[in-house]
C-alpha cells in the first residue's frame, strides 16, 4: 500500500509511551504496533480519531501517501 | 428463580406430564422440553448440542471411516466372499481380481483424505477455520477425490466391471468438486477474516 503510517515518529515528537496510547484510545498494544509497523490494512474512522485526540494532532500527519511505494 | 433452576424444578415437577413441561419466556413464547434435550449437566447448566459437540462427532465419525479403510486393505482380497451376493453388478468375484490395482489406489487416495480430513478437524476444534493450511488441506483432500476419478476412469475403460467403477468416479468426481467449492469459500473467508484482523 501506498499509505504510511508515521505514527512512530508523531509518538516520538509528543514523548507519548506506546503502552499509554494504547489504553487511552482504546486499542490493545499488539494492534497498536501493527499500526506502528505498517502492517494494518484499514483504520476506523474512531480509532483515527481517537489517536489524533491523544496525540492532538491532524490525520494528515498520522497517515502520509508516498507514490511507487508498496508495502503488500 | 435463574433459568436452571427453573429447569430443575420442572423437570422434578412430577405433576406435570414430560410432554408438557413447556417453559413460558414471556406472553408470546415459550421453550419446548423435549425429553433429552434439555438434560442438565453438572453444573446445573442446560446442555444443548454445540458446534465443539459437532467436530467431535465429525472426528468420531472420521476415524471410524479411517479405521474401516485401513482394516480393509488386508480384507480386500476376500471382499468377493464377504460381500457377494447373487445378482449384484458390484464386487462380481470375477471382476475384482483385475480391479485390485485400482482398488487399492483408491483405497490409497481415500486414507490420505481421510489422515488430512482429521488434521483439518483438529484445527477446526481449536478454532482455527479460515487459515491457509485449511485451505492447502481442502485443495489436497479435493485432489484426492479427482485421483480417484481419473484411476475409475482408467479402470471403467480398462477392467471389465464398468458400472463399478463408473459409480465410484461420479461419487469421487463429485466429491472432488464438492471440496473445490468449500476451498474456495473457505479461502475468501480467510481473505475476509485477514482484512478484519488487520483492521485497527
Amino acid at each position: 500500500m501506498a499509505i504510511t503510517v508515521n505514527l512512530d515518529v508523531v509518538m516520538a515528537t509528543r514523548h507519548m509511551p506506546a503502552g499509554e496510547l494504547a489504553a487511552r484510545v482504546g486499542i490493545t498494544p499488539a494492534n497498536l504496533s501493527v499500526l506502528k509497523n505498517n502492517k494494518a490494512k484499514a483504520i476506523r474512522f474512531s480509532t483515527l480519531e481517537a489517536l489524533c485526540r491523544e496525540l492532538d494532532c491532524q490525520p494528515g500527519d498520522i497517515l502520509e501517501y508516498e507514490e511507487g511505494i508498496d508495502n503488500e | 428463580m435463574d433459568f436452571s433452576a427453573l429447569l430443575t424444578s420442572l423437570r422434578n415437577d412430577k405433576n406435570i406430564p414430560n410432554g408438557r413441561k413447556n417453559i413460558l419466556i414471556n406472553d408470546m413464547s415459550y421453550v419446548m422440553m423435549e425429553p433429552g434435550t434439555w438434560e442438565l449437566d453438572e453444573r446445573g447448566e442446560a446442555m444443548r448440542w454445540s458446534p465443539e459437540k459437532s467436530v467431535r462427532l465429525s472426528e468420531a465419525v472420521t476415524w471410524v471411516a479411517l479405521v474401516c479403510a485401513i482394516v480393509s486393505i488386508p480384507l480386500l482380497p476376500f471382499l468377493p466372499r464377504i460381500l457377494y451376493l447373487p445378482g449384484t453388478l458390484l464386487f462380481d468375484s470375477r471382476y475384482l481380481t483385475e480391479a485390485f490395482v485400482p482398488l487399492y489406489l483408491c483405497l490409497a487416495c481415500g486414507v490420505v483424505a481421510l489422515v488430512i480430513l482429521l488434521f483439518l478437524l483438529r484445527d477446526i476444534g481449536r478454532g482455527e477455520v479460515f487459515t491457509q493450511s485449511n485451505v492447502t488441506r481442502l485443495r489436497v483432500i479435493s485432489w484426492c477425490g479427482f485421483a480417484i476419478l481419473v484411476v475409475c476412469v482408467a479402470a471403467a475403460i480398462l477392467v471389465s466391471a464398468r458400472p463399478t467403477f463408473i459409480l465410484l468416479a461420479a461419487a469421487a468426481g463429485f466429491l472432488g468438486l464438492l471440496m473445490r467449492v468449500i476451498k474456495n469459500v473457505i479461502d475468501a473467508a480467510r481473505l475476509l477474516k485477514e482484512d478484519a484482523d488487520y483492521t485497527i
